[in-house]
């Protein structure tokens, strides 16, 4: 097996706000291996963006911040390192993509300056060189000419050109680990597809890993090896991503795939899950899932650890035996997909 | 570069634009060619207006003094163009330290924010408290009158609105993602400041600024008015404004604008200033405005 780059251990991350503080990530643990992609799933407000941060150290200074746990970045805790140092690690050794390719850009600065910026920074290149660099960087990342491209501002770029700029400054100081929070959502489908088309091919050139942080599992089945599914600041099931799509055990997975709009099969509206993630304010006792879960029982009152399926295939439901065949007697639809 | 080239492009396009550019064009090459428009009559201290008689009376515009002479008989005409030199003077110092001063205190009070904010504002309300006339005149009563000690306390009380502006437009823009980008990638905090935050930010700032040129001599020129200013005889277009008061409307009778001359060159030329300053920073506003940038 690969060598393990991340590890992160019983992760607890707070806000304090006004109304109190809130726990917006409660006991994540999961791990990354080399050269490997790990998909975060789950809806919005469910912590997966706060996982992130948490990992880059860059929750906001005055409300946000980690309680408990530990993030081991090649055998080294990274929560304990000091700000300086971890500047040198943002960025060469773990990097950043952001969702909004339209505003990640510093619009008063060329696309090449940019990435020129990263380099000079952290690999020491002189101007001139970290120029050259860039243009690399930009036919890397297949931008058509790159030679003027890298002097273009941003606005003179269309959003899934920008988006490549950003996955060149990510990997041009060549990182162990590149982070993309939902990287292809604000663009259109065929430019997403190129540019996880592209992702997978630079990471493989790179070995680098990827936590690809998303709410569509589409995307994380054409890029991901792992994934982990994400349900009020907890992680609800996790595996591999070929076991977990043939065979989800926990309801939320099931609602997240039934909800994805099936061509072959005809429905009179589309299917959801009915109501909405918790307030933080307002976690329900027990299982987290229990109000919004169609086979809750009295045992989900209490609160499921996470079981073993079947080795490495996690799920935080009691049920996660039976879920299946619960499944099957309901509707006949038959959810996984292999 | 670029963008700058974009920038004047768009000033020549409109003739209000290009008006203001002419006037302060305009000043800026009587600033620069005042020894050779009136050569001084005291070398050694140019700013001096020439004096020819002691008589109050002023005189008329001739052949030796094209715009007449003012109270005192000080040519008015030498005390356009080198009053000139002075406005742009006071403009440049008083709003280059209050922008020195502003912006310093805006950008670590938004930047650091929590208690760091909360001081450098307090501190900022503090001077905001005093109204701006009475606080300035309250220093150079204390420092002493004088064109150099005026200068001092408009700056002391003039960087407040910098510091509050850039405070304001740093915390907005901090919030885009390529600052959280930036970070996320390593960029050490004096680098996100300077590349980031000010040149995202620093628009309102210099139009404000180029609407201030216009402004702080014009308070300077109160101030000359007052008698707080320049010394009796400096060339100045507050103190011409002072010794006109007298003669706007013809004390003895007869002709009520007799003396016109006083009064009517002088004003014209502050006029002529502030207008063209403030020309130039609508046109500033109108180009450099964000929501027009994208």
């Amino acid at each position: 097996m690969a060598q393990k780059l991340l590890e992160v251990k019983d992760l607890h991350t707070v806000f304090h706000t006004e109304d109190g503080t809130v726990e917006a990530v409660s006991g994540v643990n999961f791990e990354v291996y080399q050269g490997e992609t790990l998909g975060i799933v789950g809806e919005s407000g469910c912590g997966k963006s706060v996982t992130s941060l948490s990992i880059m150290r860059l929750l906001p200074k005055q409300t946000g911040e980690i309680t408990k746990g530990e993030i081991i970045f090649k055998g080294k805790d990274i929560l304990k390192l000091p700000e300086n140092e971890m500047r040198h690690v943002r960025g060469k050794e773990i990097a950043m993509i952001f969702q909004e390719p339209m505003t990640a850009l510093n619009p008063v600065y060329t696309a090449g300056e940019q990435v020129a910026e990263m380099v000079e920074l952290h690999l020491g290149m002189s101007k001139k060189d970290a120029y050259n660099y860039a243009v690399e960087m930009f036919r890397k990342v297949g931008i058509p000419m790159p030679e003027k491209r890298v002097y273009n501002y941003p606005h003179e770029l269309s959003g899934g050109l920008r988006q490549r700029v950003m996955i060149a400054m990510a990997l041009s100081c060549n990182p162990s680990l590149l982070i993309a929070d939902e990287p292809t959502t604000a663009l259109d489908v065929t430019i997403q597809a190129q540019v996880l088309d592209l992702m997978r091919k630079l990471l493989k050139e790179y070995n680098s890993s990827l936590i690809m942080i998303t709410h569509d599992l589409g995307v994380v089945a054409e890029i991901a090896q792992r994934v982990a599914v994400m349900y009020a600041g907890q992680i609800v099931e996790y595996g591999d991503v070929v076991t977990v799509f043939k065979n989800p055990s926990h309801p939320y997975t099931i609602g997240l795939m039934k909800a994805i709009p099936r061509p072959d099969v005809e429905v009179e509206r589309l299917i959801s899950i009915e109501g909405n993630v918790p307030d933080l304010f307002h976690m329900p006792k027990g299982c987290r899932f229990n109000n919004r879960c169609p086979y809750a029982i009295d045992k989900c009152m209490e609160m499921p650890p996470l079981f073993e399926v079947e080795p490495g295939h996690l799920s935080r439901c009691w049920r996660y035996k039976e879920i299946k065949d619960l499944l099957k007697k309901e509707d006949g639809v038959d959810v996984g997909r292999g | 570069m670029e963008g700058f080239v974009k920038v004047l492009r768009k000033m020549f396009r409109h003739p209000v634009s290009i008006a203001g550019i002419i006037l302060v064009l305009l000043f800026l090459s009587i600033a620069i060619f005042a020894p050779l428009l009136a050569p001084p009559a005291y070398p050694w201290n140019p700013y001096m207006m020439p004096q020819s008689g002691l008589s109050a009376v002023p005189q008329p515009p001739s052949p030796q003094h094209i715009f007449g002479t003012t109270q005192g008989q000080y040519d008015i005409y030498y005390g356009v163009i080198w009053g000139t030199r002075t406005a742009l003077e006071v403009g440049v110092v008083v709003i280059g330290l209050a922008l020195v001063i502003g912006i310093l205190i805006g950008t670590l009070a938004a930047y650091f924010g929590g208690w760091v904010d909360e001081l450098l504002m307090r501190i900022t309300d503090i001077f905001l408290a005093f109204p701006f006339f009475v606080g300035v005149i309250v220093v150079i009563t204390i420092i002493g009158p004088g064109i150099t000690n005026v200068m001092w306390a408009l700056v002391i009380f003039y960087w407040m609105t910098y510091a509050r502006l850039i405070r304001g437009s740093i915390l907005e823009v901090k919030e885009n993602q390529y600052v959280m980008a930036a970070v996320a990638l390593g960029t050490p905090g004096g680098r996100i400041i300077t590349r980031h935050l000010l040149p995202n930010s620093i628009y309102p700032v210099i139009i404000q600024a180029s609407m201030d040129m216009a402004t702080i001599p014009l308070t300077a020129a109160a101030l000359s008015f007052l008698g707080l200013g320049a010394p009796v005889g400096y060339a100045d277009w507050g103190q011409l404004a002072s010794f006109a008061r007298n003669w706007i409307i013809t004390p003895s009778g007869g002709n009520p604008f007799q003396y016109w001359y006083t009064i009517f060159f002088p004003s014209v030329t502050i006029v002529l200033y502030a207008l063209g300053w403030n020309l130039l920073g609508d046109t500033l506003r109108d180009i450099l405005d964000p929501r027009m940038l994208i």
